[in-house]
C-alpha cells in the first residue's frame, strides 16, 4: 500500500462554470484539438422553488482506487502510480481502446497522431515537483481541492473530514472507488434539466434526451 | 463511439472461425474420405480467426504506428483481452498444425484436436467476456452477452462448417447430432437474446440510463432494422424454418435449402455483433 494517496475534491457550490480550469489544463497539457482532459458540464436545472439556476459539474479523470481501465490493459501501459494515480506508459500503449470501453467516466481519448490513448494525470510533471494540478491552481473560486488523502493533516482531508457524507465520488454505486470527491454531487443531480448539457459550448446531451 | 463496426468484424470472425474449426474436428469422419471437406472447414477456422486478430491488429493504431509495442500484448494478465491473444494465437497454432497434416494426407492427433476445440471454444468465449468487462457500456451484459455471444458462434460455425464442407464435395455423412444442431441453435440464440434483453432492461443505478437508450436502440431505434430484420428474421426466424423443411423432406429436400440457411445464418450472426456494438450507449454523456 502507496503512503501517499493522491486525490482531489471539488466544491460544486463553489464552482462558477467559468471554464479557467479547463483553458489552464489546454495551455498546461496540450492535449489535441476537441480533446480534454478536464472539462465542466453546464446545464439549467430548474430548482425545487422553481428558480432556475446554473448547474456546473468538473470531470476529469478519478484516479480510480480500482481502476476499470488498468484492470482490462493487455499490455500493461495504464498503470497506478506509487502516488495511487492512474498513469498511462505511453511506450506500451497500443491503442486498443479497451480502457476507453471500460472507463465509465468517459475521461480517457485517442490521440490521433500517435495512435496512444491518453487522459488526465493529475498534472504528474507538476505535482512530483511540489506544484499543485494547473486546474487546481488557476481555479478562480478555489472550487478544487487538491492533496494527500492518507495525510490527515492535508487541506484536502481536513475538508473531506468537516464535509462527511456530503462529500461524493461520481457513480460509486459502480465500484471503481473515485479519488475525485464532489461536495453538492447529490443536489446538483437531483436539479431536474430543463436545457441541453454543454461542455465548452457545445451540446453534447440534447435536452430532448439521448441517442 | 469507442468500438464501431471494426471490432463487431473481428469478433464475428474470430467466434465463427473457432466454432468452424470445433464442428470439423466432431462432426467430419477422420477416413481418408472426410479429409478434403474436414481440411476446407478447418482452413476457413484459420482464416476466419487469423483475419479477426488481424483486424484487430491493424484497429490497434498504436501498435501499427509502434510495432515493437505489441511485445507487450500479454502483459498483464489479468486482461481478458491478453487471455484472448493467447487463446487466438494457440488456437491458429493448433489449427494449422491440424491441416499441415491433412494437407499431407496424415489425420491429425485426435488429442491435437480435442485440445484446440477447447481452446476455441475460449476464443469464442472471449469475444464476449471482452465486451462483457467494458462497465462503460450496460448493454455489454457480463452476466448475459458472453452466453449470446457464446450460442451465436456456434451457430455460425455449424454454418460455416456446412458452406466449407458442401463447397469441398461434402465427404461422409454428418453425425445425426448435426441435424438436431441445426434446430436447437436458433432457439438457444433467441432465448439468450432474449435474456440478455431482460438482464440488461433490469439495470439499475448508474447504468440504468444508458442500459434503457441501449436496448431502446436495438428493439426500435437506430439498430431495431439490423436487430429484427438482420438478426431475428434472416438470422433466427429464416435458417430454422428451412433446416425444419430440409429435414421433413429428406432427400427430396433442394440443395438450395442448406446452402440458403447457411447464408443466413452467417449474416444473421454477424448482423447480431455489429448491433450489439453499434447499439450500445455509454455510461458516460
Amino acid at each position: 500500500m502507496s503512503e501517499k494517496r493522491l486525490g482531489m475534491l471539488i466544491d460544486l457550490g463553489v464552482c462558477i462554470g467559468c471554464n479557467a480550469c479547463t483553458v489552464a489544463c489546454k495551455q498546461e497539457n496540450e492535449p489535441p484539438l476537441t480533446k480534454f482532459n478536464t472539462w465542466v458540464e453546464s446545464w439549467d436545472a430548474e430548482t425545487e422553488d422553481g428558480r432556475v439556476t446554473r448547474a456546473n459539474l468538473p470531470k476529469l479523470c478519478n484516479h480510480c482506487e480500482n481502476p476499470a481501465c488498468v484492470s482490462v490493459c493487455p499490455t500493461g501501459a495504464s498503470y497506478q502510480a506509487e502516488d495511487g494515480t492512474v498513469q498511462i506508459d505511453q511506450d506500451k500503449c497500443i491503442g486498443c481502446k479497451y480502457c476507453m470501453a471500460a472507463c465509465p467516466y468517459g475521461v480517457r481519448y485517442m490521440v490521433e497522431e500517435s495512435g496512444d490513448v491518453s487522459k488526465c494525470t493529475f498534472c504528474h510533471h507538476r505535482t512530483t515537483e511540489g506544484l499543485l494540478p494547473a486546474c487546481v491552481s488557476t481555479c478562480v473560486t478555489t472550487s478544487r481541492m487538491f492533496g494527500d488523502l492518507n495525510d490527515p493533516d492535508s487541506d484536502i482531508s481536513k475538508k473531506l473530514a468537516e464535509a462527511g457524507d456530503k462529500a461524493k465520488g461520481l457513480m460509486e454505486d459502480l465500484g471503481m472507488e473515485p479519488r475525485v470527491y464532489y461536495i453538492g454531487l447529490d443536489e446538483t443531480l437531483a436539479a431536474k434539466p430543463v436545457s441541453a448539457v454543454h461542455k465548452g459550448g457545445n451540446v453534447i446531451a440534447p435536452y430532448e434526451g439521448r441517442q | 463511439m469507442v468500438w464501431d463496426g471494426i471490432v463487431a468484424i473481428d469478433l464475428f470472425l474470430a467466434g465463427m472461425g473457432a466454432w468452424t474449426f470445433i464442428f470439423a474436428a466432431f462432426a467430419c469422419g477422420r477416413d481418408d474420405a472426410a479429409r478434403k471437406a474436414k481440411l476446407a472447414a478447418v482452413a476457413v477456422a484459420v482464416v476466419a480467426v487469423g483475419l479477426g486478430a488481424l483486424i484487430l491488429a491493424v484497429d490497434a493504431r498504436g501498435g501499427m504506428m509502434h510495432p515493437l509495442r505489441f511485445v507487450h500484448l500479454i502483459g498483464n494478465l489479468g486482461s481478458v483481452m491478453a487471455w484472448g491473444v493467447i487463446f487466438i494465437s494457440l488456437f491458429l497454432v493448433g489449427a494449422i498444425v491440424c491441416a499441415g497434416m491433412m494437407l499431407a494426407k496424415k489425420q491429425p492427433p485426435r488429442a491435437l484436436e480435442i485440445v484446440t476445440a477447447v481452446l476455441g471454444l475460449g476464443v469464442s468465449l472471449y469475444t464476449g467476456v471482452l465486451l462483457g468487462t467494458a462497465p462503460a457500456f450496460p448493454l455489454w451484459s457480463l452476466t448475459a452477452l458472453p452466453i449470446a455471444f457464446l450460442v451465436s458462434a456456434a451457430y455460425t460455425g455449424y454454418a460455416a462448417w456446412g458452406l466449407a464442407t458442401r463447397v469441398a464435395g461434402g465427404g461422409s455423412a454428418a453425425p445425426s447430432w448435426v441435424s438436431r444442431a441445426a434446430l436447437v441453435l436458433p432457439v438457444a440464440e433467441a432465448a439468450a437474446l432474449i435474456l440478455l434483453l431482460a438482464v440488461v432492461s433490469g439495470t439499475s443505478g448508474s447504468g440504468a440510463a444508458a442500459a434503457a437508450a441501449s436496448v431502446a436502440n436495438l428493439v426500435s431505434g437506430s439498430q431495431a432494422v439490423v436487430f429484427w430484420g438482420g438478426v431475428v428474421a434472416v438470422g433466427l426466424v429464416a435458417p430454422l424454418a428451412l433446416a425444419v423443411l430440409r429435414q421433413r423432406q429428406g432427400d427430396k429436400a433442394p440443395a438450395w435449402y442448406g446452402l440458403a440457411e447457411w447464408v443466413c445464418i452467417l449474416v444473421g450472426g454477424f448482423a447480431f455483433r455489429y448491433a450489439v456494438v453499434m447499439a450500445a450507449v455509454p455510461i458516460f454523456l
